[in-house]
């Protein structure tokens, strides 16, 4: 794109996703259609531009057309933080316009759109109750031509327009559609009883904006939207030799970093797979409590077990230096849950803490989190990969975990897909039946790079601290469906 | 037409922007026996004022054309019309009391008939200004 595209003047909606989904915010001047469903954040979302404005020190005119009562809006608006008590009337006014045009049709409705702009002097203008204009107009060409008179006064002002109308689907076309300068759609659908939302720009001339679907929360905090995170994660490819090369980082289990050779590789992407109670986040911890104890930095994230509670399991294995780290402000344990979550912010939530942190080791918890949370599914594999990318382009080394369906059996389903495929190493931990004793067993399934030992070792949880024992070395026929380390497998019979 | 010996009604001037919210108000007003007049925006009002007097004057406060403290401005500037009572209606909780005597009193949308028509005989029970 040149630097003359670049370079038009824009309206910032002060909605920061938004504006990076607009390439910078709305072209100054520009007419814009923001159509949707009911209920969809059409409004609110209006309201906010609109009171961002005004916190920018500009005026912006809310014009309705037989849409919501001023006082009702306003009495909906006031628990938003955006809204601003003060900024109405003086920066942000509203006037109803039903009865202008009622009295003279859409000819009197552009005089008083015209007449207000110039006599407030505001740069933002708001019509809200499209459709009523739409149906006052004798036919296409007479409505088409109200919309050409608000374009010769968008343009003539320098102000930016937003027509908000009612729709149902982007598949409706309305002839306004090709005269206006963009259109962005909402849409508020239930997914398995779970309400979502989101936001696409149908169009927006002399733009790039980032197409397709991006998930829009409403709350308190006004209208917020995240464009899909696979558009801005994962950018940036990250050299695999750079990871291959780079220096072990230990668990601090003598026995375990002896298997890996000193420790995984820096930057690199672990997955520790496990039933459930084998010991997956107690390892991670433990990962994490020797880059402590070498001075590092990092960050725990995850979806089922909340900061006190890791804190406390930690304590009881003797690993006090998670407990330490928080206390020093060098290890952050964040707690997310994941089914109301959104995945865009989640991902968000991760990344944020990891370069706010400047982590060097990270564990993510109960990595299907993201999976739960994701608006749709077809889109995990492509938010996995991109948030593996971006992990490894911030060179954080991570563990992650992935929970086995089942507690015995041969079989290990791993659905993880995009994770996976970036996945360096992996350390599986199962519960097996061992001489009438149940124990947990660990052993290292893969390093990419690199040898390591493929040996079966018995895992404690002990007081004093997680050991390795080589507990199954004389009796390598283990009661568990067969034998313990079938390769992983997402889809196919298990392999022997 | 009033009838002889009757007193004249009280008479109100509704200003308000909103589709049919005037005419809602006119409906409640005229059943309590107010002569009632609407106007959408603060000129319409001024320029039914050129012709006659209001005891009331019930208005929005922001409004296309002329919003309702510029009408106030103008009333209360007016030696025709600076005794009229005005009545501020608004959703707006950054509107001032009313020190200086521009408006009497306000009426906080949403509101309750029961609730315009107490606050109604209370300002139209105040003692002019000098």
């Amino acid at each position: 794109m040149s630097d003359a595209k670049r370079d038009i003047p824009r309206l910032l909606t002060g909605i920061e996703g938004l504006d990076t989904i607009l390439e910078g915010g709305l072209p100054n001047g520009g007419v814009y259609i923001l159509q949707g469903p009911p209920g969809a954040g059409k409004t609110i979302l209006a309201n906010h531009v609109c009171f961002n404005h005004a916190a920018a020190g500009r005026r912006a005119l809310y014009v309705t057309v037989l849409a919501e009562s001023h006082a009702r809006m306003l009495a909906h608006l006031r628990r938003m933080a955006f809204f601003d008590p003060a900024a109405v009337p003086e920066r942000v006014y509203y006037v109803g316009a039903f009865s202008a045009l009622e009295e003279g049709g859409l000819a009197a409705l552009t005089a008083l759109i015209r007449n207000e702009l110039q006599r407030l002097g505001a740069t933002l203008l708001v019509v809200d109750g499209l459709l009523s204009a739409r149906e006052s107009a004798g036919s296409d060409r007479e409505f088409n031509k109200f919309i050409h008179g608000l374009q010769l006064i968008a343009a003539s002002v320098g102000c930016v327009v937003l027509l908000l109308t009612n729709t149902q689907r982007t598949a409706e076309h309305f002839p306004e559609h090709t005269m206006v300068d963009g259109v962005l759609h909402l849409t508020d659908e239930l997914s398995n009883l779970r309400p979502l939302r989101h936001l696409q720009v149908l169009k927006l001339r002399g733009s790039a904006p980032v197409r397709g679907l991006h998930t829009v929360k409403i709350s308190d905090r006004g209208f917020e939207v995240r464009p899909r995170l696979e558009t801005r994660f994962g950018l940036r490819q990250f050299p695999e030799e750079t990871i291959a090369k780079g220096a072990r980082l230990a668990f601090g289990i003598p026995e375990l970093d002896a298997m890996l050779h000193g420790g995984v590789r820096a930057g690199s992407l672990t997955m520790l797979v496990g039933s459930s109670g084998s010991g997956k986040s107690l390892l991670g911890m433990q990962f994490l409590a020797e880059g402590l104890r070498v001075d590092e930095r990092v960050v725990y994230f995850g979806f089922y077990e909340r900061p006190d509670a890791i804190v406390a399991k930690c304590d009881r294995i003797g690993n006090s230096w998670i407990r330490k780290g928080v206390e020093a402000g060098r290890a952050e344990l964040l707690w997310r849950r994941p089914v109301e979550g959104i995945v865009d912010e989640l991902g968000d939530s991760l990344i944020e803490a990891v370069r706010r942190n400047q982590a060097t080791r990270l564990v993510i918890d109960g990595i299907n989190g993201f999976e739960l949370a994701a608006d749709l599914k077809e889109r995990v594999s492509d938010v996995y990969a991109a948030i593996a990318q971006e992990l490894e382009a911030l060179h954080v080394t991570t563990m992650y975990t992935v929970e086995l369906r089942s507690l015995y059996g041969p079989r290990i389903d791993v659905p993880i897909n995009g994770m996976s495929a970036a996945t360096q190493n992996i350390v599986l931990l199962r519960h097996v039946e061992h001489r009438a004793r149940l124990l947990r067993a660990l052993a290292i399934l893969k390093v990419r790079d690199s040898d390591y030992d493929a040996g079966v070792r018995e895992i404690r949880f002990t007081d004093e601290g997680i050991r390795l024992l080589k507990t199954f070395d004389n009796d390598p026929q283990l009661i568990m469906g067969g034998g313990l380390a079938p390769p992983v497998d997402a889809d196919g019979p298990p392999k022997r | 037409m009033t009838a002889p010996n009757q007193p004249a009604r009280p008479a109100i001037l509704i200003v308000d922007d909103e589709y049919g919210l005037g005419e809602m108000l006119r409906d409640v007003l005229v059943d309590v026996g107010y002569e009632v007049s609407l106007a959408i925006n603060g000129r319409r009002a001024l320029a039914q004022l050129q012709d006659r007097t209001f005891d009331v004057v019930l208005t929005d406060v922001m409004m296309p054309v002329m919003g309702g403290a510029e009408l106030a401005q103008a009333l209360r500037a007016d030696p025709r019309h600076r005794h009229v009572r005005i009545l501020f209606m608004t959703s707006l909780l950054s509107v001032a009391p009313s020190e200086d005597g521009l408006y009497d009193a306000i009426l906080e949308k949403p509101f309750t008939p029961e609730h315009l028509l107490a606050t109604l005989d209370a300002v139209r029970g105040l003692t002019p200004d000098a």
